[in-house]
């Protein structure tokens, strides 16, 4: 394996549903230990190429590649063994399980490791590890949700707007993690409609619109890139 | 409060006196009191074999008595025809309806809820029309049943004992364990658990197999118990909704949930049919519904929501 290769790759991805084209023949790569952003109008096709990515959804036609293997078609438990975690725009945890129960699943055991112990203490839910999530807020069980995915260990981390719903200082908190767990050479896919996040945290950026890539590059060039201004604003 | 603190020693007290009473019972008990207590066991047996699947996953069986039916006949014919011992033949009885769970599991339990509860329903309708016609008669000797008599009371009494209490053992592991884990998130939410690692369908079939095995052997010590099978006995819906009902009342997903379910029903329904008579199914009809309307959940679900149960898995 290339230093250089692509943690992932994306050929000319499709997807419809019904007479909707939710991902028309999409494609792009993401390199190892990158902060990519994937923005894009409400409906162009971002959840979707994320649903696509970890096995939720079949694609109608095109290929996904991780590390260079062909994942395409894999069912998601073994995309997620092989380093791929995902989280989702509505949130998702287990409810009638307790905390702890909730993040030691993804490590493949019952006893809880020292890490699930430390990142409930960095979200600030140590003091409810035995308390069932359906007892969180909304914005808790959104952090919960986020530090659930980083148990699995993942490389490839995709994050569907996980900033929404979280108060500013457990946002910058959120940040500051997403940046140390690159720092250890993990790769992220960022879903965000918040441009600060994107243009300050990402340090390269794929638009979407109607299921196609129109852009692609830092953030100061996407945020002059006509066709992105086309997309989100009208012609 | 303090009585609040007391509950689980209580409780656990009561369940050890249960569990040594019922252990020791055929020294003191005679036959007609220790029947009682057989089937009180039985259906211990049959709720938490029921929960071993049903109340982990959420995946509501309607077509348990399916399981129960099998090892009734597989057993009775090892016994009859194959002039099985006790334990052996109680075994075959288990392993024919945990070969059956294993290769009926992996289509049916693709599919979510209201139609996998039907398609449960369906075979267990059909098998009991199958056992009846003219093909498997020489083996099942069709609607005129099969007479069997194995073992004495006391033998069949301690192996039911055994069941329950291994039964009991092996649903605290279970739950213990990550299999039991991976379990209880499929029914929280199935597709998220498989984002996080988790094998569902392994998961699914597994469990349904092992409580498949854990009815087919309540089955064949009930058929030795009841000394004739037949097949609306063996296929009886009553099983099917009696595991269900006494397990929901215990508390789904629980370990001790299946045990209170059964002894508390059980010592109900035969209250209530001693002293009403005939109108004892509408007065226990009424009892459930209002325990299902104060605890939905059962009885442990709603200790633990309450913080006076830990909301640990293996309880
Ligand atoms: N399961 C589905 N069934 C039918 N249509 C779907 C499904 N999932 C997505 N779509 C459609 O596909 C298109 C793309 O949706 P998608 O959720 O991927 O957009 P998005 O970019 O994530 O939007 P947002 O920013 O609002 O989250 C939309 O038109 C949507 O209605
Ligand atoms: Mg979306």
């Amino acid at each position: 394996m290339t230093a250089d290769r692509p943690i992932l790759e994306i050929h000319d991805v499709r997807k419809s549903f019904g007479g909707v084209h939710a991902l028309a023949g999409c494609g792009f790569s993401v390199g190892e230990g990158e902060i990519v952003g994937l923005i894009g109008p409400n409906g162009s096709g971002k959840t979707t190429l994320f649903n696509t990515i970890v096995g939720y959804l079949p694609l109608d036609d095109g290929r996904i590649l991780y590390r260079g293997e062909n994942v395409t078609g894999l069912p998601p438990y073994q995309i997620a063994r092989k380093g791929i975690g995902r989280t989702f725009q509505v949130t998702r945890i287990f409810p009638k399980m307790t905390l702890l129960e909730n993040v030691t699943l993804p490590t493949g055991s019952a006893d809880a490791n020292d890490r699930a112990y430390e990142l409930l203490e960095l979200v600030g839910l140590a003091d409810l590890q035995d308390e069932y999530a359906s007892d969180l807020s909304f914005g808790q069980q959104r952090l919960l949700s986020i530090i659930q995915v980083l148990m699995l260990d993942p490389w490839l981390i995709l994050l569907d707007e996980p900033a929404a719903g979280v108060n500013p200082v457990m946002q910058k908190k959120l940040l500051e993690l997403i940046h140390y767990l690159n720092e250890e050479g993990r790769t992220f896919l960022i879903i965000e409609h918040n441009m600060d996040v994107v243009m300050n945290n990402c340090e390269r950026v794929v638009v979407l619109s109607m299921g196609e890539k129109i852009a692609e590059g830092s953030p100061d060039e996407v945020r002059r890139d006509e066709a992105v201004l086309t997309a989100y604003f009208g012609a | 409060m303090t009585w609040r603190r007391a509950v689980p020693y209580v409780g656990a007290t009561g369940l050890i006196a249960y569990a040594v009473l019922a252990g020791t019972a055929p020294l003191f008990l005679g036959p007609a009191a220790l029947s009682l207590l057989f089937l009180t066991l039985y259906y211990v047996c049959l709720a938490g074999a029921w929960n071993f699947f049903s109340g982990f996953s959420g995946y509501i069986n309607f077509g348990f008595v399916l399981f129960v039916g099998l090892g009734m006949y597989a057993s009775v014919i090892g016994f009859v025809d194959f002039k099985m011992g006790l334990i052996p033949g109680y075994l075959t009885g288990g392993l024919v309806s945990a070969i059956v769970a294993a290769v009926i599991g992996y289509p049916l339990l693709r599919i979510r809820g209201a139609y996998f509860a039907i398609s449960m329903l369906a075979l267990a309708e059909g098998a009991r029309v199958l056992i009846s016609t003219k093909y498997l008669t020489p083996l099942t000797r069709g609607g005129a049943g099969m007479p069997v008599l194995a073992g004495n009371l006391t033998q069949k009494y301690y192996a039911i004992f055994l069941l329950a209490v291994c039964i009991v053992l092996a649903t605290m592991f279970f739950a213990r364990s990550y299999f039991g884990l991976s379990l209880i998130a499929v029914r929280e939410d199935e597709s998220a658990a498989s984002g996080l690692a988790v094998n569902t369908t392994a998961v699914k079939v597994s469990a349904f197999v092992v409580s498949a095995f854990f009815a087919g052997t309540a089955g064949g010590i009930q058929a030795t118990f009841l000394h004739y099978i037949e097949p609306f006995a063996a296929f009886d819906i009553k099983y099917t909704m009696l595991s269900i009902v006494m397990a929901m009342f215990g508390g789904l997903g629980t370990v001790l949930g299946a045990v209170i379910g059964a002894v508390t029903l059980q010592l109900i329904s035969d209250y209530v049919w001693l002293h009403l008579g005939q109108a004892n199914i509408t007065v226990f009809g009424l009892i459930l519904v209002c325990l299902v309307i104060w605890m939905p959940d059962g009885v442990v679900v709603r200790l633990k929501e309450m913080g006076i149960l830990p909301k640990t898995r293996w309880i």
